[in-house]
């Protein structure tokens, strides 16, 4: 007698469920769905610790299925041919505060959080110019929507690579901020290092975390004085010309001071100027003959709100 | 007798206004410069003169709702912000910590208020009441939001006697002015009203030595 009563209870619930359900996919066909993502330069950097990442997908409708975890059996970061792919753990999706506004339209924003496959045994990246987040549902609907550039960091640990011991440090980190073709962005890194011990050390090369920056080692200089923020690159460089687009490859050898040393990085853009505000850095440096890697993560250097942000729109009909 | 009793009222409306501790009178703020051509003034800089000649330039009565008048409109303005972190190692040997910062999800105004003008905490911003802020957005221009949310996560070696810290600086447009409401043609409250946009921010850590 329980058992039918339980029976009347349970069936109903479980009919109601699946229409709920079907009414649901019935609603979504012949829909079209838009999903706006923001093409900045990502730079990441991540160590065995601190192995996640997240990614902001905006979309047109709160809770579909596009953006229900359960529906999603697999994520894929792709450069633009699809050549160079790595697969993602999707760990989560969460809705987060501040809807996006786009045109008059309004976009609610979901961060997608991931982790990657790769072990950090050793230091390895993924890179690429125009990145493809590949998303694929269970019901066979594949979404594939452009990030902007990304370059991806599997370091040991933040610090010195090969060795626990950290051999330097950090004593100085500002950006240099100017406006090339009309575009505000990074110039220039002021980047101030010290030995931790009574070592002589020289600095050979530092890397951005970026696929679309670099550092150009040819004007590479040590500050003399200070210098602001928004000061003027030609006033930095103390020359009219300047040196953004130029590659800038050149072996350097700088001894480190004990007591610090404040170098100016420059930045080197390829071709045409791109707003960079943020990267990771890798320190190559040589201490008795031996070389090393000093791995500095992610850093926000500036914001402004005088670029426009660059987005796409992704509409998805789907059928 | 009488004087004595205004001063004394005076006293101790000045009293019960808030009180930032800061020079600027935005918690957020350290220090805000305007340019050496600029003759915009903060609300904590002005005189009580000034402000009451600014009270009388509200000549508009309205039946019901908020009239204003703005005094610095979009003044362009360089700050120092609050200082993120700060960690000093006052012993004698090293020590490591890593550091995360995650950005919100948009560059903020600051609003400061005066008189019977009050300011509520909607998660870290202060706000206005809604229809003032509708009639002060309408003179001084919207803040255009720019959704994103960023992170920086680097390690950083405090050696024996060093401090380190984080602070930013950058650009902001300062507004401000002062406001009426009216209920049937009375005036209910009146006070004074700033709002600071921010503009961009430049952030900056910096290792100082300290004396043991």
């Amino acid at each position: 007698m329980m058992k039918r009563k339980m029976w009347m209870v349970v069936l109903p619930l479980f009919i109601l469920t699946v229409a709920y359900g079907g009414m649901k996919n019935m609603e979504n066909l012949n829909q079209k769905f838009e999903f706006l993502t923001i093409l900045k330069h990502h730079s990441i950097v991540m160590t065995e610790k601190e192995d996640q990442f997240s990614i902001v997908l905006m979309t047109d409708r709160k809770n579909s299925m596009y953006t229900d975890p359960r529906t999603i059996r697999g994520v894929v970061l792709s450069d633009q041919n699809r050549k160079d792919q790595m697969m993602l753990h999707l760990i989560s999706i969460q809705l987060i505060s501040g809807d996006f506004h786009h045109q008059g339209k309004k976009y609610y924003r979901y961060e997608m959080t991931f982790k990657t496959d790769e072990t950090a045994e050793h230091v390895h990246s993924f890179n690429a110019v125009e990145a493809i987040l590949e998303i694929k549902y269970g019901n066979g609907e594949d979404l594939s929507v452009g990030i902007g550039s990304i370059s991806l960091l599997k370091a040991v640990r933040l610090g010195t690579q090969e060795t626990e011991q950290n051999h330097l440090r950090i004593t100085r980190i500002k950006p240099i901020v100017d406006v090339i073709e009309g575009t505000t962005t990074m110039v220039a890194v002021v980047l101030g290092m010290a030995t931790n011990e009574d070592i002589m050390i020289r600095v050979e090369k530092i890397e951005l975390v970026s696929a679309v920056v670099s550092v150009n080692h040819q004007y590479l200089k040590q500050a003399k004085r200070e210098f602001n923020m928004e000061e003027s690159i030609w006033d930095v460089f103390e020359s009219p010309y300047h040196p953004f687009f130029e590659d800038g490859q050149k072996q350097v050898d700088w001894a480190l001071d004990a007591n610090g040393t404040v170098m100016i990085v420059p930045i080197s853009y390829p071709g045409k100027s791109l707003y960079v505000y943020e990267f990771g850095m890798i320190i190559h440096y040589r201490v008795n003959d031996e070389s090393y890697r000093y791995v500095m993560g992610t850093f926000l250097f500036f914001e402004t709100r005088t670029n426009a942000l660059e987005v796409q729109v992704t509409i998805y009909e789907r059928s | 007798m009488k004087k004595t009793f205004i001063c004394l009222i005076v006293v101790m409306v000045l009293a019960a206004n808030p009180v930032y501790g800061k020079e600027t009178g935005h918690a957020l703020f350290e220090e805000i410069q305007f340019s050496e051509y600029s003759t915009a003034k903060l609300l904590v800089d002005m005189t009580i003169q000034e402000k009451m000649k600014a009270h009388r330039e509200l000549t508009n009565r309205k039946f019901i709702g908020w009239t204003i008048h703005t005094m610095n409109r979009k003044a362009e303005a360089n700050y120092v912000a609050e200082t993120i972190f700060s960690r000093s190692n006052a012993t004698t040997t090293a020590y490591e910590f890593n550091y995360l910062l995650k950005e919100g999800t948009e560059i903020e105004t600051s609003i400061s208020a005066d008189g019977n003008i009050s300011t509520k905490n909607k998660g870290k911003i202060k706000m206005v009441e809604t229809a003032l802020d509708v009639a002060i957005r309408g003179q001084i221009g919207k803040k255009e939001k720019t959704a994103r949310s960023e992170e920086t996560r680097i390690k950083v070696m405090i050696e024996p006697n060093r401090k380190i810290s984080m602070k930013i600086v950058g650009e902001a447009l300062v507004s401000n002015g002062v406001g009426k409401y009216y209920f049937f043609g009375i005036c209910f409250k009146s006070g004074e009203w700033e709002y600071i946009d921010v503009l961009s921010r430049y952030y900056e850590l910096c290792e100082e030595v300290i004396r043991p």
